[in-house]
């Protein structure tokens, strides 16, 4: 079984806990470990704009308790995967703060080595795993189902650190979602920001970028959003009924964390991903497949 | 932009280094004002300084305008400016920078005191509510563990907590 240390960062536990349910659920199913990384708070990405050197602390405090479990480490959040990977690459070009970062971490009797690699689930499911793996798991068919795929930011850009993918064409997550068969397509906003960090500073400007998305991906005639961040998750679906009352406007779009769709196309009940805790109603999705069902009886 | 006059007696012509010589703003001196970040940015059409005119202020040493600019807190940190950057300027980590200094000199906005504040007493930048620890406990998924104390101690020994205390919100 292939190992991995996990760490869910601070938005999945406080706000989407069916993002941690699914990823568990699907990589269980797949043979994939998740070990929880224990003591791990925050990463630092909000304090960044406060004070970078206290995130770069925080960061590196997660980095050195990976360490020492010698394992990659696993995360759901974009903003916690660039925050981290941007960490690596900081004190891997700045000695003397690295010196800095040790001498904070040893009275924990921590230490930062730089060993430890970051991936994005994403990242597990496409290329440890494998596409071609995915696919070959995947037994229900989504032929017909509209969807507009949403990266994040974080996964994408900056893409001299992140590392993911064509920050301009990315492919990862469409052909993730194509697996299932459902057509991933085109909405002019795709690569854009969800909105999510503007939230504490100012809620109105936050918002009208996920509003423009969500209407974006309404008019481009998705069905249902796919996203690979737990931020987005929340822009999307938890705060998406406070968007619509706010300008008045209905959407009325079921968003899906990506392990959500997967795991039902791997043949999960709705309840095992967690699709009755999404906030936005999921019930479009479970009539497609019922649809289907009768379609391929018939 | 609000039209004033700037006298280049009042310029600091050092600030531009400032804010090179730290890590997140080394790339600010490259810009040549082309205007792709705003180009690019999904607030340009709110801002009233917008991205390029930031970095203009930098360069041309308009310290205090600069660091008391709302675009600095307002930015999403999508990074699209620096992806499309033709220089190479890191814009997004150019605006944290300016922030750091903004943070120290004028005080720490109200959204970002909260989540600080959030992250010194508890090691998490959001709550976890009784609530949600039941429903993990009903979802059959593992207890949450952070080591709040010993992450409290880290951020004590950076002074983050002065930091967060020291000058209100009003300035934003």
């Amino acid at each position: 079984m292939v190992k991995y240390s996990y760490f869910l960062g601070c938005q999945v536990p406080a706000r989407v806990n069916y993002c941690d349910l699914a990823t568990r659920r699907v990589t269980e199913a797949l043979g994939i470990e998740l070990i929880d990384l224990q003591g791990a708070g925050c990463c630092g990405c909000y304090l960044r704009s406060v004070d970078s050197r206290v995130a770069l602390a925080l960061a590196s405090r997660i980095l050195a308790l990976s360490d020492k479990t010698g394992l990659d480490l696993v995360v759901l959040c974009n903003s916690c995967y660039s925050t981290l990977v941007e960490t690596n690459e900081f004190l891997r070009e700045n000695p003397e703060l690295r010196t800095e970062i040790n001498e904070l971490l040893a009275p924990q009797d921590l230490e930062y080595k730089g060993k430890t690699k970051v991936k994005d689930i994403i990242q597990v499911f496409y290329h440890d795993y494998g596409l071609h793996k995915i696919s070959s798991k995947v037994t229900k068919s989504f032929e017909g189902l509209k969807v507009a795929v949403q990266y994040g930011c974080h996964l994408l850009r900056p893409s001299k650190s992140t590392k993911f993918d064509n920050p301009e064409a990315p492919r990862i997550l469409d052909d993730l979602v194509e697996v299932t068969r459902a057509k991933s397509i085109y909405w002019p906003l795709k690569l854009w920001c969800c909105g999510f960090p503007t939230l504490p500073m100012n809620r109105e400007m936050g918002t009208s970028l996920a509003r423009n998305k969500l209407r974006d991906a309404k008019d481009a005639g998705a069905d249902c959003m796919v996203t690979t961040c737990p931020s987005c998750q929340i822009s999307f679906d938890v705060l998406q009924p406070s968007t619509a009352k706010h300008y008045g406007e209905e959407y009325n779009l079921p968003v899906l964390y990506y392990p959500q769709l997967l795991g039902l196309a791997m043949n999960m009940s709705f309840k095992e991903v967690g699709l009755h805790l999404n906030r936005v109603s999921t019930k479009p999705i479970l009539r497609f497949i019922e649809e289907k069902r009768i379609e391929a009886t018939a | 932009m609000t039209k004033e006059t700037v006298r280049a007696s009042e310029l600091d012509s050092d600030f531009k280094f400032e804010v090179a010589k730290t890590y997140e703003g080394k790339t600010v001196l490259w810009c040549v004002q082309c205007g792709m970040c705003t180009s690019n940015c999904p607030y340009s059409d709110v801002l009233d300084v917008k991205p390029h005119q930031v970095i203009k202020m930098v360069l041309l040493g308009m310290r205090e305008q600069a660091i008391s600019c709302k675009s600095i807190w307002l930015c999403s940190t999508c990074f699209m400016c620096a992806e499309r950057c033709p220089q190479g300027v890191e814009l997004g980590r150019v605006m944290f920078a300016l922030k750091n200094i903004a943070a120290r000199e004028k005080g720490v906005p109200e959204g970002f005191r909260l989540v600080g504040q959030q992250v010194f007493q508890t090691g998490r930048a959001m709550e976890i509510t009784a609530f949600r620890e039941k429903e993990r406990e009903r979802l059959e998924l593992p207890k949450t563990q952070t080591d709040s104390e010993d992450i409290k101690k880290l951020l004590k020994k950076l002074k983050f907590d002065k930091l967060l205390k020291d000058k209100g919100d009003q300035q934003w």
